[in-house]
């Protein structure tokens, strides 16, 4: 789990942050998230699809997308997490 | 957090760490630059640096959003904040960034209703709960933050609230790099791209990287094992001979972006002819302003702003940090008249900036442990 981090800067808010969704009010896409602290705060969520339960990754106050789940362990394999493409013509290699 | 363990694991960067040692020519120096405030502030917080053989340079880039506005939008700020009935909204880090006349924290203390939030969203609600006042929101960022103040604006504007206006210095990542790798200043052999900016406008944006400069670009996430696997992804391509974008970060980055994201963008910004920074200048289409559909919310229209240019101090080198040319404690005020509780700098400032990321984590001198 996450442990805060004095020296990180949350206060710009361009850190990403990662919040589980709570409750949701769809009329108005806001969502009352938590994060890894406790801490509960209001979220824009009307660029991303969602709901109680999910989590958000929140930049200043919106939620940017929903993390996936089934994330793979990293290894030191190069093969890991590359979406490779060739720059020009866009096929992946 | 999620997976937070797994990326943090010391073993999995040890075999990274030996993988990069075994993929460097040790008779070449890499120059190897991390685009955002987010990647230098992990690098040193967890010791990565140390951990990379020392012909491999890891060169700060300009992605702190604190780090590159310049004093004379500072000063416009103040400005606005002094205006009678005006409550002026900022990030925390921004009240402590120095104008020419002191900084927005100074201006508070003569008077000035200047207030801390966590969101746009919460100066949107000060407007709310104070239809007799004038608020204002600072906004700064890059592509991740700037959403956040289009979905506010929007809402604003749906709800015909009247008394709310936004101090608008967004900023894109694209033209900055561009401006980088037209430098004479720089050298630079790849790129740990941005991750989260990347969340919202994808990986594509940065083919020009590889296409027109040849270089390596890997999007990468902020925890150790990431950012060493995104070093030992560039170092491979090199010694391939490939370049090409690669996406370390697709447990969170689509390589096309966030599309309602970028909709809401184009529709509430525009981009601006040019756009100061600090270190880097005048840069084309490298900032935002409200579109003409939102003009009425822009404060500059609103309040007009003295929006004179105002040179860094001589003693600060901000802009040579910014441009990767100099590390941090090479400058002659680092860690002395300028420190982070009292910084000269916008580097300083931020506790993303590569100089409060140097000075939290003690990196006064050259030294370094070599892997």
């Amino acid at each position: 789990m996450s442990v805060p981090d004095p020296h990180h800067c949350i206060t710009c808010s361009d850190e990403g942050r990662e919040m589980i969704v709570r409750a949701l009010d769809e009329a108005r896409w806001i969502a009352l998230c938590e994060d890894a602290d406790g801490t509960r705060s209001s979220v824009e969520v009307a660029l991303v699809d969602c709901a109680p339960g999910d989590t958000l990754l929140v930049h200043a106050g919106a939620a940017l997308l929903k993390v996936a789940d089934g994330l793979a362990r990293p290894d030191a394999e190069p093969s890991f997490g590359t979406q490779v493409r060739a720059t020009r013509g866009g096929d992946p290699s | 957090m999620r997976f937070v363990d797994e990326f943090r694991d010391p073993e999995l960067g040890r075999t990274l760490a030996h993988e990069i040692l075994a993929t460097v020519d040790p008779d070449r120096h890499y120059k190897v630059m991390e685009v955002c405030g987010g990647h230098t502030h992990s690098i040193y917080k967890y010791g990565i640096d140390d951990l990379l053989p020392a012909n491999v340079e890891l060169v700060h880039g300009p992605g702190c959003p604190v780090c590159v506005i310049p004093m004379g939008r500072v000063d416009d700020a103040i400005a606005m904040a002094h205006q009678p009935g005006v409550i002026f909204t900022c990030f925390g880090d921004m009240m402590r960034v120095p104008g020419s006349h002191g900084t927005l924290q100074d201006a508070k203390a003569q008077g000035a209703d200047v207030r801390m939030v966590y969101s746009p969203l919460d100066a949107l609600r000060l407007a709310r709960s104070n239809p007799d006042r004038e608020v204002v929101f600072f906004a700064i960022g890059f592509e991740t933050t700037a959403p956040s103040t289009a979905l506010t604006l929007m809402r604003a504007k749906a709800e015909g609230i009247g008394n709310f206006s936004c101090f608008c210095n967004h900023v894109t990542i694209v033209p900055p790099l561009r401006a980088l790798l037209e430098s004479p200043d720089l050298r630079l052999d790849g790129f740990v791209g941005p991750g989260h900016v990347s969340t919202v406008v994808g990986a594509r944006p940065l083919e020009f990287i590889p296409a027109e400069y040849g270089k390596p670009v890997v999007v990468s996430g902020f925890e150790p094992v990431d950012i060493l696997q995104s070093v030992l992804m560039i170092l491979r391509q090199l010694a391939d001979g490939r370049c090409t974008v690669e996406n370390q970060y697709k447990r969170v980055v689509p390589y096309e972006g966030n599309l309602r994201a970028l909709e809401v963008l184009a529709e509430v910004f525009a981009l601006r002819p040019h756009f100061e920074w600090r270190g880097l200048g005048f840069i084309s289409q490298s900032g935002l302003r409200l579109s003409d559909a939102y003009a009425a919310f822009d404060a500059e229209e609103r309040f007009g702003v003295p929006g004179v240019r105002v040179a860094d101090p001589k003693a600060c080198q901000c802009g040579e940090v910014l441009k990767g040319v100099i590390k941090p404690f090479e400058c002659k005020v680092f860690g002395t008249a300028c420190t982070p509780e009292r910084p000269i700098g916008t580097c300083m400032v931020s506790s993303e900036g590569a100089c409060a990321a140097y000075y939290n984590y003690g990196r006064f001198a050259r030294d370094r442990v070599v892997a």
